[in-house]
């Protein structure tokens, strides 16, 4: 019964994540100056960035102590 | 109550009938909730030549036509995207475009619209970069100036037929509400509708008991009154609380008095609460953080306190709103965030495309230099406009090399070159044409590196030649 009466927790926005990822992105090439930066010398970095994100998010989904935590 | 009823009927039919007449174009302070809407039956891909046509009055047919034809001049598909953005559907709230934004529901998805944006902004780029001739633009610009004030003009022709039926309304208005007060008259000169004032009146009882009223033939209280409605004292008891009449099992001729009396209208729902948007501390916070960088970095720009390029300016506005919807997409929100964010994302990779910095080096300039110390020391960068760097006069000895970089960031760089002498070219454009040395490109990140051979009697010339958005010219002149 308590568990009916905690305020629920708002869940992540994807679209808005990935837009502001996106516009992280854009900055950066702003802020380099080189329009073509992105695609040539950050390539590497941001599929590395990607691979570790996707990463982190599965262990931190997987984690026990989360699941017992949510259903407490 | 029926006559006003009667009247305001009339007066709303009047009105729509007004409205239905004027059309997309009659109003032009509320033109924009007033233009097409694409149609939702008569399309082949989105409907916005159904709807073009249906708004102007012509065959949608014809407006096919018409971006076909467009589409020649490079002005169709940008045309018809920006259409298919702006323009919204059938049954919509609003369109795509202010869908994305939070403004309404449309039925173009979000992802769809980002993809439609995308390819606007590709094909525009395309045709704004590449010599395109804009009086196309300016033709179908004026004929839809002239066919939207035709179309009201014409609607102003018609508000005089507007006017008979008002006219006629009215008239119809006055004698319905004489005819309500004809028929509330004549209820109250009836013996059971219960007002003193008219109708005769006796101190006799009536068969069911009430003082004031005329004597009743009839031996027996009317059977509706016989249910317990009135006490025997004819009137309801001061200890039962007043109850509403229930109408008689059969009753065909109406004579129960309250059996004209039409139900009291029921009070409108309550309107829904506002949507509710994103818009909430975290996007406040986050516009407000944003304009507070942007303003203070372009200030600072201006007063000469760092020299900081305009899109890194405009990249530390996006920076704030990007964390800030980072932030509050973990939280569910700040959608609200979007729009600002993809307005700045635009304006910095224009910015970047560009490199425009600072705020002099704008216009046209000219240099002719003479020796090659002179080429060497100087800086031929111009921000915007056209830069013209001749280099006719400059002698460059046998077993020398000049080294000369031109940069012009929004605009066209112009180099000339003696004929005699050897020049070896590189030629570079963000986003625009190159034409060095009778090697051509066009399009985006172009870089060519031509070469001219000249008299061995003379020395080299290694030039440099690098515009973000515009042309690049290097020709040789004897």
């Amino acid at each position: 019964m308590a568990d009916t009466a905690r305020p629920e927790r708002r869940r992540v926005n994807p679209i808005g994540l990935m837009f502001a990822l996106a516009f992280l992105a854009v900055a950066s090439v702003g802020f380099t100056g080189d329009p073509w930066w992105l695609l040539n010398s950050a390539t590497k970095w941001v599929i590395a960035g990607a691979v570790a994100v996707v990463g982190i998010s599965l262990l931190a989904t997987a984690l026990p102590g989360r699941n017992r935590k949510n259903l407490s | 109550m029926v006559s006003e009823r009667q009247a305001s009927h009339a007066d709303d039919m009047s009105q729509s009938q007004h409205d239905s007449t004027a059309g997309w174009g009659a109003s032009g302070g509320d033109w924009w909730s007033r233009r097409p809407r694409r149609s939702a039956t008569d399309r082949k891909i989105a409907g916005v030549a159904g709807g073009l046509g249906r708004a102007l009055g012509v065959d949608p047919v014809l407006v096919r036509v018409g971006f076909v034809v467009l589409t020649i001049f490079s002005l169709g598909v940008p045309l018809y995207l920006l259409c298919w953005l702006l323009l919204p559907a059938d049954g919509d709230e609003v369109s795509a475009a202010e869908s994305l934004i939070g403004r309404g529901r449309s039925s173009v998805p979000p992802v769809l619209t980002v993809g439609l944006a995308i390819l606007l902004m590709i094909s525009m780029g395309w045709m704004f970069s590449w010599g395109f001739p804009f009086w196309p633009l300016v033709v179908v610009g004026i004929i839809a100036i002239m066919v939207a004030r035709k179309r009201r003009d014409g609607c102003a022709g018609k508000a005089g037929q507007a006017s008979d039926v008002d006219d006629w309304a009215a008239r119809a208005g006055e004698r319905a509400q004489s005819w309500g007060e004809q028929a509330e008259q004549w209820v109250a000169r009836q013996p059971w509708s219960g007002s003193g004032s008219s109708g005769p009146v006796s101190g006799d009882s009536d068969a069911s008991g009430r003082p004031g009223q005329p004597k009743s033939p009839f031996e027996t209280p009317p059977f509706w009154e016989q249910n317990g409605h009135t006490s025997a004292a004819g009137g309801p008891s001061a200890s039962e609380p007043p109850s509403a009449p229930k109408p008689p099992a059969w009753d065909p001729l109406g004579v129960a008095p309250f059996a004209w009396d039409l139900p009291e209208p029921t009070p409108l729902p309550p309107a829904p609460p506002a949507r509710q948007t994103d818009r909430g501390v975290v996007g406040r916070v986050t516009m407000g953080i944003a304009f507070l960088v942007g303003g203070l970095a372009t200030a600072g720009v201006f007063a000469g306190w760092w020299s900081l390029s305009w899109a890194a300016v405009a990249a530390s506005a996006l920076a704030v709103v990007a964390v800030g919807l980072l932030i509050g997409s973990l939280r569910g929100r700040g959608m609200a965030l979007i729009g600002p964010g993809i307005f700045l994302s635009l304006v910095t990779i224009g910015l970047t495309i560009t490199g425009i910095s600072g705020v002099s080096g704008y216009g046209q300039q000219t240099w002719t230099p003479t020796t090659v110390a002179a080429a060497e020391s100087s800086d031929y960068v111009l921000n915007g406009g056209q830069g013209r760097l001749d280099l006719t006069q400059l002698t460059v000895p046998a077993g020398q090399t000049a080294d000369i970089d031109v940069e012009v960031h929004a605009g066209q760089a112009q180099v000339i070159v003696p004929a005699d002498t050897t020049v070896n070219a590189t030629c570079t454009t963000n986003a625009g044409e190159v034409n060095c040395l009778g090697e051509t490109a066009s399009g985006l990140h172009k870089e060519i590196n031509p070469s001219h051979q000249g008299s061995s009697d003379n020395g080299e010339i290694n030039l440099t030649v690098h515009v973000g958005a515009g042309e690049a010219e290097v020709t040789s002149r004897g």
